[in-house]
């Protein structure tokens, strides 16, 4: 119902049920605060928003907390209120009496919100003598610093890291003017989503540790908006740019997906492109040598191949759609090749026909959902940002009885406390102990090779049929809610979990949502495209050369097959980071990574959205590179997509994700840099400037010549259309002897790409086998060991939750198998 | 006639009239601490460069001018791993020695920085860094920041 | 604890030698008399009697005791799973303050029956008795006295009662920063609305009352309200406990008629020591504004005491002859609340520290008169009502912002030459 109040004179409308600051805030009215955020509701703590309250006109009005203060027909609210800007000054100089003079050496200076509100307030002279309180601070791990002097007690990290985070190894101690936020003891902080803290604290407490090795002024930085390339969820990120090397980066909004946050490995990844592994220089025969001298051999292996039976092309899913397009259409469609193994080609095909028939759930639904079902996936390793929407989920409950006592939505901590305790459903069936068990209402374990019979008893139960009493149980759950989701994914490799899940939610139609979590970021943009696997790849006749995309193959299939596709070809690898594969080929070309040129990845709701470049001096874009091997690169991107809507109508719609080249806002370009950008003429010599460089493949500039980002017209867009389901899938036979694989997932490595960020490497736990105690003494292993499994050679873990009969090991290759793990010399 | 030779008259009392010519180089001239010329940056007391790498002075520069890279000791002290002005642009406004915070960067009454090549007027660090104090001898910044604890700091005050 | 005679309806009940009495003492003195009463009586009756009592709170904040008991839900009414709950607020920290602690060593079977009546009346099934740790003895003797009360069988099926003992410090005394302590959470308080009776100790509905509070209510039930009524010289009903410590010669807990004077208080503790002459006192422990001579004939009470500047509080008077430094003793009072402020809100965490630091820099002769307007600011800025998240703040500036007033002079002074006391 709306509301209609008058703000410093003005008639507004607001929604009853909210809070004073919100409704400022949707009228465009900034009301000065710290400890109110949109994501975590009002807690009344810092008293920063302070405004004068008049019920009605005549009313003289209090002073009143907006944040706290529901919104009410007819109310006047002024924040130019002398008394009430008065007092706001006062919190800021009640702030200013510990807070140290430390701006300079401060990470936070220049975007920091502590600065902002100072002068917003008006205070500006110093009354307070020099003692102030300080702190020890605390090595929190290798992602993010800590500097509890100047902290403000707005409460705001807690807030996140136990109540939305779920995370339990940060906290507040102590109390006055000595409160302490911070572990028990040092120690590695415990959450994937720690580095959120960095921009969640309004100071500098928390900043981002690989920035700060990195330094330059937030005003000194290059921003781009870009996705983040780590997972299929397609964050959206900002990468911030100085002097053509990435400094940080930083959470860009997107309401349907990762609304304010990010994950670890989201936030450091990308620094890979920085790395020891990334690839700059061309070789050929193990030798540097110049790009263009590369590019030559390339290109005469690919004409020499038209009289060897044509060269073949393998894409990847974590090379954009151009990319690969521009390759399928090189080599031609029928030696086009998916870069994956057959079951796993044959997984995403499934899980993209099950999304094109299925109401699709966006983070932002399975946040907003009242009941859960997380089938086999370890959502936490494998879309972690997805993990963190299943945990807003869990308070639905909580949320709904405190509604029924009346209690305000946006008083957050009074909701958690009138929620008693509640979660909404979360049925979880994983085969190892999961993260998000201490939220789930059901954790269930069930062996991988049954997860899929057990939603088929879901489903069964959910038509009335008899199931064995945990299946019953999440049946009824389901049924009961009025916004159920249905998560599965590629995690398990197992396409009868895809169709389980499925099954499940057109049981439930027409209120169920379906969330289906593909592999990588353009996962499902490959499925779409085309290709099959690898080892169709080795079996194609002749010997023309190989192009292999962005892909590290040593990681996709057994080394048998990889070794019959290379054998007498000669292997031209493109790639932006260092792999096993690139170690091997015989002429490898540096192309652009996904920070580096403009580009379409598909997420997991089959949202197309766009990359833009963010370093103007790098490799060329891969598609480039092959659209100039077949005779001509198309002038920008938006020319190549033309050619891939035409030839491949599935991706019509791929160019609305983002605006074209062509693009201007009223002020030109749209400006990278910001308005003060210093140094830019510290080493310049007269008459020796060089034009700055132009991007033809987006509508920004490099400089700061050019109006502002219109962030709405960087969502996305849908593009699955309704599609033929493929027949059931055939149960993977796993075939051999030896231990049944489940596939670990951690959220801090998974790929080639996580592995090369140094920072987010030094976080991750390192890959590891993990038995069974009884397997691991049948086998003569001992905790420790370093065991040789699959060509790899890894440490091993003792776990008693790992089911017997089976290994649990980290790997990429999800496809269902058996290992023979053995103790290596 | 008369008004001509009261004019030579003039001009010529002007031949014993003292001259007020400098005679330059030989004679420099006293200039205030406050002139304007080349910039420097200096060391704390106790020796150490004052320059935390704030990048303040290089946002206030009008015209751009100086470039600042942040690197950080292990003791977690910030310093600049690049300070780069290029005098063929500096106006020698003397904002950046307003902006300051540590009293690092200071302008200094020395004009004479003509020269030959264009590129010698860019100076980094080592043409900058000087040995002493400059213009404001008692100035600690570490000292007032607040980021590190004073000397006899009880450590059992920093509990939390 | 005082060892002159106590006489009155709440203290008279007590031994002589103010141990606790057995159940069977306590009966056949005529305890659980009231209880059988109310039992006989439905709740919303009871409630009736206690309003018509004109009985208010005795913690500190004096709202009417009924008026809570009304907003708690009838069973059937209320969202969610679980039981409503009473919580005896035995805290008691306001310096000062030291009235309770008789009840819980002295008189727990009173207490007992008092919250017995009054978790009928609200529909309560749990009674959690909370005590501040260090009163040890009184939780000894409630944790006894519980115990003899439900080996008798007088709980009934659905009531259970538990003394717990506090982990925390002056701010669980604040009733939902009491709730969160309860919780096994950080004492800090809870905005309010919703209040506890809406959503309280687990989300339950819950009434806090103290401790005085409950000790009154079998009195009322047992003898009715008009009885009540008449014990007091105003509107507000029944005795109070008030408690005489500071510069006196005797200074003593002592049951007189609510509206009784504080020239009849001193007087009963030997009047005024030091000086003899009466610079000024506090009637409401240290979170109460200064009153002076001129308030001698003061009757107190809530209204009273609030239309003349200051609280009533907890109706303990802490007295300071014109011997006494005033500054030192607001630089004490100082020094506690800033050492007990939860840390939650800024004007507290921030503000009562520097105001701590100043004063007491006002005594050593280290601060200056600039320094008093921060003093004036703050007290000014933060000590209203709303500015900060609870009322430890308003609290702590009573005694500043009337101190600065009435000792205006002696402010002027220390900031120029320290104490000279």
């Amino acid at each position: 119902m709306t509301v209609r109040l008058t703000i410093d004179g003005r008639q507004v409308e607001a929604q009853e049920g909210e809070d004073l600051l919100t409704a400022c805030t949707n009228a465009g009215v900034e009301v000065p605060h710290f400890c109110w955020h949109r994501a975590m509701g009002s807690i009344g703590a810092c008293r920063l928003c302070a405004v004068k309250v008049r019920r009605h006109e005549a009313d003289p009005g209090t002073i009143e907390m907006a944040c706290m203060i529901p919104v009410a027909d007819g109310q006047h609210i002024d924040i130019a209120d002398p008394e009430a800007a008065a007092f706001r000054g006062h919190v800021i100089e009640w702030l200013m009496r510990n807070h140290p003079h430390d701006c300079a050496v401060c990470e936070e200076g220049g975007d920091c919100r502590l600065q902002d509100m100072t002068i917003a307030s008006g205070h500006h002279l110093r009354r307070a003598g020099p003692d102030k309180r300080i702190h020890r601070n605390q090595y929190l791990g290798p992602l993010i610093t800590h500097e509890m002097n100047r902290c403000i007690a707005c409460y705001r990290c807690t807030r996140f890291y136990r109540g939305v985070a779920g995370g339990r190894d940060l906290d507040v101690f102590g109390a006055h003017d000595r409160v302490y936020f911070g572990r028990a003891e040092d120690g590695v902080l415990e959450s994937p989503f720690a580095g959120n803290l960095a921009e969640i604290c309004p100071t500098g407490v928390f900043n981002d540790r690989g920035w700060s090795k990195v330094y330059a002024r937030p005003w000194d930085m290059l921003e781009t908006p870009s996705v983040c390339p780590h997972c299929a969820v397609g964050c959206n990120i900002g990468l911030s740019v100085r002097a053509n090397r990435l400094r940080r980066v930083i959470s860009r909004s997107h309401p349907a997906i990762n609304a304010d946050f990010l994950c670890d490995r989201g936030r450091y990844g990308p620094l890979f492109i920085e790395g020891p592994s990334a690839l700059k220089a061309a070789r050929h025969h193990g030798h540097a040598v110049p790009l263009r001298t590369a590019l030559d051999q390339a290109q005469e292996a690919i004409a020499v191949s038209a009289a060897l039976g044509g060269a073949i092309g393998i894409g990847s899913p974590r090379a954009s759609l151009e990319a690969n397009y521009a390759l399928r259409r090189l080599v031609g469609p029928e030696h086009f090749f998916a870069g994956l193994d057959a079951a796993e080609v044959a997984l995403h095909r499934r899980l993209a026909a099950h999304l094109a028939n299925a109401s699709i759930a966006s983070l932002a639904d399975i946040a907003a959902a009242d009941a859960i079902l997380v089938l086999g996936e370890d959502l936490t390793g494998t879309a972690p940002m997805a993990a963190l929407a299943v945990r807003q989920a869990s308070r639905a409950a909580e949320r709904a009885l405190a509604a029924e006592k009346h209690v305000p939505a946006f008083l957050d901590n009074a909701v958690r406390v009138a929620g008693e305790g509640r979660r909404a459903p979360l049925v979880l069936v994983t085969p190892v102990p999961d993260a998000l068990d201490a939220i789930a209402t059901h954790p269930l374990r069930r062996a991988p090779a049954d997860i899929a019979g057990f939603g088929h008893a879901i489903a069964a139960a959910l038509a009335g049929k008899r199931a064995d009493p945990d299946a019953s149980a999440a049946a009824a759950a389901l049924a009961a809610a009025s916004a159920p989701v249905i998560i599965a994914g590629a995690g398990l490799g197992d396409p009868a979990v895809l169709d389980a899940a499925a099954a499940i939610a057109t049981a439930l139609n027409p209120r169920a949502r379906l969330a289906l979590f593909p592999a990588e970021a353009n996962s499902l943009g490959l499925a779409l495209l085309g290709g099959e696997g690898l080892e169709a790849a080795a079996d194609v006749p002749g010997r023309g050369a190989v192009v292999v995309l962005e892909n590290d193959l040593h990681s996709r299939c057994d080394p048998a097959t990889i070794a019959r596709l290379f054998a007498d070809r000669a292997v031209i690898a493109l790639d932006c980071v260092e792999t096993a594969t690139t170690a091997i080929a015989h002429t490898v070309v540096p192309v652009a990574s996904f920070a580096d040129a403009a580009g379409t990845c598909i997420n997991h709701e089959g949202r197309a959205q766009r990359t833009i470049a963010a370093r103007p001096d790098s490799a060329p874009a891969a598609w480039r590179v092959l659209a100039a091997f077949g005779g001509g690169a198309e002038a920008g991107l938006d020319d190549l997509q033309v050619a891939l809507a035409r030839d491949c109508p599935q991706f019509a719609a791929i160019a609305a994700a983002a605006p074209a080249a062509s693009y201007r806002t009223p002020s030109g370009r749209i400006a990278r840099a910001p308005a003060r950008f210093s140094g830019r003429t510290a080493s310049d010599s007269a008459g020796g400037d060089a034009a700055p460089p132009r991007d033809p493949d987006s509508p920004f500039s490099w400089t700061m010549e050019g109006g502002a980002l219109p962030a709405e017209l960087f969502q996305g867009v849908r593009i699955l259309a309704a599609a033929a389901l493929p027949p059931p899938a055939q149960a993977p036979a796993i075939g051999g002897a030896g231990l049944i694989l489940i596939p670990l997932h951690d959220p801090f490595s998974v790929s080639e790409t996580d592995r090369a960020s140094t920072i987010l490497a030094a976080r991750a736990p390192g890959p590891q086998l993990r038995l069974h105690p009884a397997d691991a003494a049948r086998l003569k292993l001992a905790e420790g060991a370093i065991v040789s499994v699959e060509g790899r050679t890894v440490p091993l873990v003792l776990d008693k939750h790992i089911p017997i009969g089976h290994a649990g090991l980290t790997t990429r290759r999800t496809t269902p198998r058996r290992l023979m793990p053995e103790g290596s010399k | 006639m008369i008004g001509t030779l009261k004019s030579l008259w003039a001009v010529g009392l002007k031949l014993f009239a003292p001259t007020q010519t400098q005679g330059y180089p030989e004679v420099k001239p006293a200039l205030a601490p406050r002139y304007r010329g080349r910039i420097i940056l200096s060391r704390d007391p106790d020796g150490q460069e004052r320059c935390v790498a704030c990048n303040l002075c290089a946002v206030v520069c009008p015209v751009d001018c100086i470039e600042v890279v942040k690197a950080e000791t292990v003791e977690g002290r910030w310093y600049p791993e690049t300070f780069r002005i290029n005098f063929a642009r500096c106006i020698f406004c003397g904002l950046c020695e307003e902006a300051c915070p540590t009293a690092a960067i200071q302008l200094t009454p020395d004009f004479e920085l003509a020269d030959y090549a264009r590129s010698s007027l860019v100076y980094d660090k080592p043409d900058l860094l000087i040995a002493g104090k400059g213009k404001y001898p008692g100035y600690r910044y570490w000292d007032v920041a607040g980021k590190t604890a004073p000397p006899n700091t009880d450590p059992k005050d920093l509990a939390p | 604890m005082t060892a002159a005679p106590l006489s009155g309806p709440l203290t008279g009940r007590a031994r002589a030698d103010r141990r606790p009495h057995s159940l069977a003492e306590w009966q056949a003195d005529g305890g659980h008399a009231a209880l059988g009463l109310a039992r006989q009586q439905p709740p919303a009756a009871i409630v009736d009697m206690v309003a018509a009592a004109a009985l208010n709170g005795r913690g500190g904040a004096g709202f009417p005791a009924a008026q809570k008991w009304r907003f708690m839900p009838a069973p059937g009414t209320i969202p969610g799973d679980g039981p409503s709950y009473l919580i005896v607020n035995g805290d008691e920290m306001e310096p000062g303050a030291f009235k309770d602690r008789l009840f819980l060593e002295a008189l727990p079977h009173l207490v007992i029956e008092g919250a017995m009546i009054a978790a009928h009346a609200m529909h309560a099934s749990e009674i959690i008795i909370l005590v501040r740790d260090a009163y040890r003895i009184g939780i000894h003797a409630m944790e006894q006295a519980i115990a003899e009360v439900d080996a008798a069988g007088l709980t009934g099926r659905n009531l259970k009662i538990r003394v717990h003992a506090s982990a925390g410090r002056y701010i669980v005394g604040e009733e939902t920063a009491l709730i969160e302590a309860l919780e096994g959470k950080r004492a800090v308080p809870r905005k309010r609305p919703p209040f506890p009776a809406q959503s309280g100790l687990w989300g339950r509905p819950t009434t806090v009352n103290n401790v005085e509070t409950i000790a009154n209510i079998p009195g009322i039930v047992a003898n009715g309200p008009d009885w009540f009524r008449g014990l007091s010289r105003t509107a507000e009903g029944g005795t109070k406990l008030f408690g005489v410590s500071g510069r006196v010669h005797k200074p003593q807990l002592i049951e007189a008629p609510m509206g009784t004077t504080a020239r009849e208080l001193i007087d009963r503790c030997g009047g005024v020591s030091g000086t003899g002459e009466l610079l000024a006192f506090q009637p409401g422990g240290g979170a109460s504004g200064f009153l002076g001579p001129e308030h001698l004939d003061l009757p107190l009470d809530f209204a009273n005491v609030a239309d003349a500047g200051s609280m009533f509080g907890t109706g303990t008077l802490i007295v300071l002859d014109t011997g006494t430094c005033p500054i030192g003793v607001i630089a004490r009072h100082m020094r506690f609340y800033a050492r007990e402020s939860c840390g939650w809100c800024t004007p507290c965490r921030e503000g009562l520290p520097w105001v701590a630091h100043i004063v007491d820099g006002l005594e050593a002769g280290t601060a200056k008169t600039a320094d008093l307007d921060i003093l004036h600011m703050t007290a000014g800025e933060a000590g209203p009502r709303g500015r900060s998240f609870c009322d430890l703040m308003g609290g702590a500036m009573a005694p500043l912002a009337t101190g600065l007033h009435r000792f205006e002079r002696q402010f002027a002074d220390h900031a120029a030459h320290g104490c000279r006391a």
